[in-house]
């Protein structure tokens, strides 16, 4: 029973590790061997993924700069539908984020995967109308998430290092679940 | 002085043309929506990311609730309206951050905006937004019976830092990244009461 239980501990001490995302004393492989036949550690395992989250949750919530953000968030949202100001007395609301915020996105992963993009070329590589492309490329403009350069008569668009550095980990995140999901089949 | 207005009232006052309960709600349950979006998501890693999810979440909300999208089935019915709506956002905004759909329509379908208030089930996301406030309430008492010492490690912990700079930090001066982890699990084994 105690053997057990310190045998426990020894692999407690590696779901610690595990989920905090460090180095674990054992290979990865005998964790889960174990976990495959014990349960207790599957509860325990369990209970500090779930714990941790709330805790690293908590963390981030109580930070200064977080409740800030939410506040302009909210206050976001609630210009969204444009209820201030003068109004138009006719018409639909746009919802921008809806409308402009997607195609946004697009164009932000077309300049990841391609790189600098000719500034006229944007609303064909995204397939959008002209008006739209280019509200869609203010939008990150506004936010910095790209650059311009011109070279010659040419006007680039690009994405800064920044941008483009969390592209590709997002990528790499997807190409890691393609290949999980094509080793399943 | 906190709003002791129910969920279902402060939509009948917004309905009523008042925005200003829009704001109760969404500091009411940012917490919890971010929580759940969190737990839910593929990239919950990346705080940027959730963040951008929940300010979704609360956009269609604020959409929904324009639109008088939500009818109200009695106290407690919001809450699940609202915890399905985050659950929905969130599956969709991942699969689109994996796929890259090409048109707003796969994105945004009509039908989107009128999500049912479902009966409660074993996976609601509700219940999860739930398991998540007792950990919490857990988390505050055990939190609160540990050393100035050892609640300044579960902050570093919390906060992503590593074996190797915690130890670097003026309470942990001299000890290993061996004594570090059996500390953590120590009080993780609290949390867990044994």
């Amino acid at each position: 029973m105690g053997n057990e239980k310190n045998k426990c501990e020894k692999y407690g001490l590696a779901i610690t590790d595990y989920i905090l995302g460090e180095e674990m004393d054992m290979p990865k492989e005998e964790l889960f061997n174990h976990l495959a036949s014990c349960e207790s550690c599957r509860k325990d395992l369990e209970n500090w993924r779930e714990t941790y989250s709330v805790m690293r949750n908590k963390a981030y919530m109580e930070k200064p700069e977080t409740k800030k953000k939410y506040q302009e968030m909210l206050a976001r949202i609630k210009t969204s539908s444009c209820d201030t100001g003068k109004q138009l007395t006719n018409g639909v609301d746009i919802n921008i984020n809806k409308e402009y915020g997607w195609h946004a996105g697009i164009l932000w992963s077309h300049l990841g995967e391609n790189g600098p993009t000719k500034v006229e070329e944007i609303p064909a590589k995204i397939k959008l109308d002209t008006d739209k492309a280019r509200v869609v490329t203010g939008w990150l403009m506004g936010e910095k998430k790209v650059c311009m350069k011109q070279v010659k008569q040419d006007k680039y668009i690009y994405l800064t290092k920044e941008e483009q550095e969390k592209y590709l980990q997002v990528k790499g995140i997807n190409i890691g679940q393609e290949n999980r999901q094509q080793a399943e089949k | 002085m906190p709003d002791s207005r129910t969920d279902e009232q402060l939509v009948e006052a917004f309905y009523g043309g008042d925005n200003t309960p829009f704001d109760t709600i969404f500091y009411r349950y940012i917490e919890e929506v971010r929580a759940v979006m969190r737990g839910k998501s593929w990239f919950k890693d990346d705080d940027q990311y959730i963040d951008e999810l929940v300010g979704q979440a609360f956009d269609v909300t604020w959409q929904c609730l324009k639109d008088r999208k939500f009818k109200s089935q009695g106290q407690g019915s919001f809450r699940r309206w609202l915890f399905g709506l985050c659950q929905l956002e969130c599956y969709k905004q991942d699969g689109n951050r994996a796929n890259l759909p090409k048109t707003t329509s796969t994105l945004f379908p009509a039908s989107f905006a009128d999500i049912p208030v479902r009966a409660k089930k074993e996976t609601d996301p509700d219940d999860e937004s739930m398991r998540s406030e007792q950990i919490n309430e857990q988390l505050k008492e055990v939190l609160s019976k540990l050393t100035p010492e050892e609640q300044e490690l579960m902050r570093m912990v919390a906060d992503k830092i590593k074996y190797k700079d915690i130890i670097n930090h003026r309470f942990f001066i001299g000890h290993s990244v061996v004594s570090i982890k059996q500390k953590i699990y120590n009080i993780r084994q609290r949390f867990t009461g044994r």
